[in-house]
């Protein structure tokens, strides 16, 4: 075993994200695996993290599921950023870096939407609402 | 499949003996570099049984060199942890997991 060892629940689940500028995004609330590979291997695929994805880990998955695809399609015009490529992790320590910026992940949905919505509407308020 | 389909899920060996339920899984940073930066986690083991905890935190047999009551307290609870080996799982949509082998057949915590 060559490489450096990690345990799941211990050194990942619940760990806090942080984007690419230092910025707090979310929790680890869950992580993909691959399908196995020729050798049977299994890999980490992507972390899952925003509405849903902790339903599902504590065992209400349809409502987990259900609440996940209501809030892309409602909040991020279908897009599914619940699922971060394990390709956009740079670092695994105290927290989890990514190489993402905090607005692309899910936990942000709500927020974006209100912006572009309601808050980029308003007289002043310095945000084009097309952003 | 996502991690959390495997914890806490039973585990029985292949003689139908309870081992236990998955407190963890190990991971290992040996796979292909992913966007060039870190090394894809490969699922190595699962960690079973009741004294997972202690191997969770790294405190193995030879991994406590003292105090001698602390060495005493992990060495008793590290002996009702198992670490399964992945290649020795059986996936199951549901239901208890199933081993290849039986839970003597397991390597011990360190050599897994």
């Amino acid at each position: 075993m060559a490489g450096r060892v990690l345990y799941a629940g211990l050194q990942l689940l619940d760990r806090q994200l942080v984007d690419r500028t230092g910025r707090l995004c979310g929790k680890v609330d869950d992580l993909e695996l691959s399908e196995p590979d020729e050798n049977g291997h299994r890999h980490v695929a992507a972390v899952l993290s925003g509405p849903g994805a902790l339903l599902a880990r504590t065992g209400h998955r349809r409502l987990g599921d259900w609440l996940r695809r209501s809030v892309a399609r409602v909040f991020a015009d279908g897009d599914e950023p619940v699922r971060i490529p394990c390709s956009r992790v740079t670092e695994i320590g105290n927290h989890v870096t990514l190489d993402v910026d905090s607005e692309e992940v899910a936990t942000f949905a709500s927020e974006r939407w209100v912006r572009d919505h309601v808050i980029g509407h308003l007289p002043g308020s310095g945000i084009r609402a097309d952003q | 499949m996502r991690i959390s389909d495997l914890l806490d899920r039973s585990v029985v060996d292949a003689a139908g003996a309870d081992v236990g339920r998955v407190h963890d899984v190990r991971l290992v940073q040996d796979g292909a570099l992913l966007g060039g930066v870190m090394a894809a986690p490969r699922v190595d083991a699962l960690v079973v049984g009741g004294g997972a905890l202690s191997v969770r935190l790294g405190y193995h047999r030879h991994g406590v060199r003292g105090p001698a009551p602390l060495r005493a307290l992990f060495t008793a609870l590290e002996r009702r942890a198992v670490v399964v080996p992945w290649a020795q799982v059986v996936l199951a949509d549901d239901g208890p997991l199933r081993l290849r082998c039986t839970a003597a057949q397991l390597p011990g915590p360190e050599g897994a």
